[in-house]
């Protein structure tokens, strides 16, 4: 387990490696010559691949530790806050999505603050209406759409 | 010379002065905000300036192209998130200035610089434009590549993270640089079957994601900031300017770069700024204190970015080959009134032409007096409890993601490559090289096929001009250069 | 409370819509702004010339037409989006060849079928391709073009469509094109103007400059009769081609359903907008040539069909089809 952890970085590189290559199967190769749309994903997965076993090698003979400080409250707020923009911000338009993504990230911290979280997600969805919408014309409506 | 100085007429006239200034501010603002860049706001623009004189239309445009240079750099030192892609390179050093409390002696140097590299670029605009042109001619597939190549070597060791580390990143940033069509086939590499990724993944969600969210991710639990602002005041200020004599030579070879390389087609500010920086590591006698604040490391790539910004003009206005897409935006911009950018441009329109480089310069002092003041403000904002910046790096990250191509896909990506970015940087992988390999890797592989294609297979083409040879001579002596110093800086202490 | 479209339409004109009740928008159609889906990015040339005839058909329609940029894809973004949008009249859609004729053959993930989810509305423009060679070449005729072109001869192209027209007139006159690929015009033209390849396909308005320079030199346009800026240059046809023609397009479709009178509404207003002598100098300008054919709404949308068929089959043989 402990090796595992260890390994992981390199490990992770080695996986995205292999994602690639798997998906560049079905790609022409083509010679050195004349290349095809596969050769150079192919050659690329295959150094990435390498590199990657050889740092899960040596992080492992050296007793790296594995990930430093990986904090997964954090990184599970954070990532739900950018979800929520992805998902609503087109449909229920910047004010809504604003609040929720703010406090959504509010709770990453220890305790969580409401007045401030809502007077934060108010003055900010303003500023990026204002900013985003009004000035640089992007598609959005502040409130929820409810024709469409 | 006498020229540019009657450019200076038309460029101080007061209905062009004005369009100057809207320019340069839209651009600094809409560099600051993240995500949204020079592109955005030129067309949004572009439809208003069909009524404008030509001449001011696209002295205007060019404002806030150039502009947005400038404010690219404030997000990147104070929030990790380089305003524009240009900038990315700035955070490495910026940031950890900004951290340690010298904002202000960041942003200075960044506003310095970017000045100081926009001058150089002008007067090179100058004196030196058909040397440029033809130099930028002289540029086929073969010269392509070797000069990204060596940008590939030089983002692969920018980083002192281990030589394994920067070649596993650099080829992960590659592999996703690879998404998309493939210009000589028109195969489309893992789209799997979504539109949105026949473009490939948008730089801008790249570099958000891999630098800006994983900064927000690892401090936002923290309780309170540890950052220790240092007060903004006049004697600071005066300390500050008085330590800016050490970047005098890092602002020389940054110009140098973005001078020589904005000009080229699809090269342009970006890579100027990766390969300013890369030159600047590897000609220190300190290379490892890169990336933990030098600001050598903020100096070189605002110069180089700025000084590019500028050349790029030339084979716009006189070759009418525009090197980025916002170059192509201003040129329909010149068309639209009537004005063929090509070579009789600058003997049909000459006043266009040096009203335009005099604008330029104008511009440039304007944009420095409006953002001297401002590095108090903008420094002060790191007393700003760290709480607040969190929500807000998020919403204008997305919002501004989303604005891009008006596409929520692009925020998906941001969360995609926030997470990596995060998971990578816990195992103690830098983004940068990513990055990097990201920005160079697919033009990489379109020289050197197109090279390939137009010499019928035939590698020695390659190296078959002297400027070729020379490149690729630098980038050897840059591995041996790595190599040994890998070795001398092991050799007192071998658990490395 | 304003609705979406509402607010586009704000920016526009300065002056934001209550929402309408639909039943009242068929009486007197446009009733509300209308939707222009440009699948390209701001500031190009597909969306400059979007936004120059959108501006003029504001003028003589009563309502703005706005301009909504969706790109991605090279155009199957925007396009996809628009064939699921309502067939109201109220959203149109900037259908250029790429997307109308060669996307859906080229790439498996652009699944409309521009014969069954448009409806035509207008044709704006009809553009050739040029071929170009160095000034410094000893090619001056394209006798001495063919000849040099019997070997091997390096062209390179700036587009998917110019590409196909350089693969018909290659299979047309059995000449040996190693085509090669650039995107966009800009590094194109750089390798031309240097020598590095011996021949250039592209749009007429990137090399015009260069030709008036003498840098580069005409050898024959691929529209059915001369270029207007090109007076020199001779047709395929005319050089032995019979019926060549191969020419870039634009045109404005609708999501296909909505009710024929909107369309022919729309069809003669964007007509009468093409038509009027400012707009199409405007368009000139900008290397845009109004068709001037007026066509009518069925017209449009055979045109499109007919263009579809012809690169599907064009593309099929090539090889270049998705798998």
């Amino acid at each position: 387990m402990k090796t595992l952890r260890d390994a992981g970085g390199g490990l992770l590189i080695s996986t995205i490696g292999l994602l690639f290559l798997l998906g560049a199967r079905d790609m022409a190769l083509g010679d050195l010559r004349n290349m095809g749309p596969g050769m150079v994903p192919t050659a690329l997965s295959v150094v990435a691949i390498v590199a990657g076993l050889a740092i899960a090698v040596s992080e492992v003979l050296r007793g790296s530790g594995g990930a430093s400080g990986f904090d997964l409250r954090a990184l599970v707020c954070v990532a739900a806050a950018i979800a929520l923009y992805a998902v609503m911000l087109e449909t229920a338009g910047v004010f809504v999505t604003t609040i929720v993504a703010v406090f959504v990230l509010a709770l990453a911290r220890p305790q969580l603050r409401a007045a401030e979280t809502l007077v934060v997600g108010i003055a900010l969805s303003v500023f990026a209406w204002v900013v985003f919408v009004k000035g640089l014309g992007m598609p959005l409506s502040f409130l929820p759409d409810v024709r469409s | 010379m006498s020229d540019f100085l009657s450019g200076f007429a038309t460029a101080l006239q007061p209905v062009n002065l004005l369009y100057c200034f809207a320019g340069v501010i839209l651009g600094n603002i809409v560099g600051v905000l993240p995500g949204i860049g020079a592109i955005a706001a030129i067309s949004i623009l572009l439809p208003l300036t069909f009524s404008l004189e030509p001449t001011t239309a696209v002295i205007m445009l060019a404002g806030v192209y150039y502009g947005a240079e400038y404010g690219g750099s404030i997000a990147s030192i104070l929030l990790n998130l380089p305003g524009t892609a240009s900038n990315a390179i700035t955070t490495l050093d910026g940031y950890p200035l900004a951290r340690r409390g010298e904002a202000g002696l960041a942003l200075l140097t960044a506003q310095i610089s970017s000045f100081s590299g926009g001058t150089l670029g002008i007067v090179a605009m100058v004196v030196f434009s058909p040397l440029i042109v033809s130099f930028s001619l002289s540029f086929g597939p073969a010269e392509y590549f070797a000069t990204l190549l060596l940008g590939l070597v030089a983002g692969a060791s920018a980083i002192g993270a281990g030589p394994l580390k920067g070649i596993a990143m650099v080829a992960v940033g590659m592999l996703f640089g690879t998404v998309g069509l493939d210009l000589n086939s028109g195969f489309a590499r893992f789209d799997l079957g979504i539109p949105n990724l026949l473009d490939g993944l948008s730089i801008v969600a790249v570099a958000m994601g891999l630098f800006g969210i994983p900064e927000v991710i690892a401090n936002i639990s923290a309780s309170q900031a540890k950052e220790k602002p240092i007060a903004v005041n006049a004697r600071a200020m005066y300390s500050a300017f008085r330590r800016l004599g050490a970047i005098v030579p890092s602002v020389l070879r940054g110009a140098t770069v973005g001078g020589l390389l904005g000009p080229l087609p699809g090269a342009g500010p970006t890579i100027s700024s990766f390969l300013a920086y890369s030159l600047e590591r590897s000609t220190s006698r300190n290379p490892e204190e890169f990336g933990t604040g030098r600001v050598n490391g903020v100096a070189a790539p605002e110069a180089a970015n700025n000084a590019a910004a500028q050349t790029a003009f030339i084979p716009t206005m006189t070759l009418g080959i525009p090197g980025t897409p916002t170059m192509a935006i201003i040129l329909g911009a010149l068309m639209i009134h009537g004005i063929s950018p090509g070579p009789q441009l600058v003997v049909d329109h000459p006043d266009l032409f040096w009203g335009l480089v005099a604008s330029f310069w104008i511009g440039n002092v304007f944009l420095l007096m409006l953002n001297i003041p401002l590095i108090g403000v903008w420094a002060r904002l790191v007393a700003v409890p760290r709480r607040f910046f969190f929500p807000v790096i998020v919403a204008l990250v997305c919002i501004g993601v989303f604005g891009v191509s008006n596409s929520s896909f692009d925020i998906w990506m941001v969360l995609l490559m926030g997470v990596l970015g995060y998971v990578l940087r816990c195992y103690g992988f830098p983004p940068a090289p990513l990055l990097i390999g990201f920005v160079l890797g697919p033009m990489v592989e379109e020289y050197l096929r197109r090279a390939l294609m137009i010499s019928a297979g035939d590698y020695s083409y390659l190296f078959s001009t002297p400027t070729s040879i020379v490149i690729h001579c630098l980038t050897a002596g840059l591995l041996l250069w790595s190599v040994v110093r890998g070795f001398r800086t092991k050799a007192p202490q071998p658990a490395g | 409370m304003f609705t979406k479209r509402a607010i586009l339409a704000g920016f526009a004109s300065a002056f934001a819509l209550a929402a309408l009740p639909a039943a009242q928008a068929t009486d007197a159609f446009p009733a509300e702004p209308i939707r222009l889906i440009v699948p390209y990015s701001p500031g190009g040339g597909t969306d400059v010339t979007a936004r120059i005839v959108a501006e003029a058909v504001s003028e003589n329609i009563g309502q703005p037409v706005v301009v909504e940029n969706r790109p991605g894809a090279s155009g199957t973004v925007g396009t996809l989006l628009a064939s699921r949008e309502k067939a109201d009249g109220y959203t149109l859609l900037f259908g250029i060849q790429a997307t109308m004729a060669l996307n859906p053959s080229l790439f498996k993930a652009a699944t409309y079928k521009p014969k069954e989810d448009f409806d035509g509305v207008a044709l704006i423009s009809e553009s050739p391709y040029v071929i170009t060679v160095p000034g410094a070449s000893d090619i001056n005729t394209y006798e001495e073009f063919a000849e040099a072109a019997s070997e091997r001869m390096t062209m390179a192209n700036g587009g998917s469509a110019a590409l196909l027209a350089a693969r018909l007139l290659a299979r047309d006159a059995d000449l040996k094109f190693s085509n090669i690929p650039y995107s966009g015009s800009g590094a194109a033209i750089s390798d031309i103007l240097a020598g590095r390849v011996n021949a250039l396909i592209s749009s007429p308005v990137s090399v015009l400059p260069h030709i008036e320079s003498g840098a580069l030199k005409p050898v024959l346009v691929t529209s059915a009769d001369r270029y207007h800026a090109l007076p020199q240059a001779p047709t395929a046809d005319e050089l032995g081609f019979e019926g060549f023609k191969v020419v870039g397009w634009y045109s404005i479709v609708a999501p296909k359903g909505v009710p024929q009178d909107r369309l022919a509404k729309l069809n003669a207003a964007f007509n009468k907008a093409v038509a009027d002598p400012k707009t199409s100098q405007r368009l000139s300008e900008i290397g845009v040539t109004p068709s001037g054919l007026a066509l009518g709404q069925q017209a449009v949308t055979d045109y499109i069909a007919k263009e579809y068929d012809l690169w599907t089959a064009e593309i099929a043989e090539a090889g270049l089809e998705a798998k």
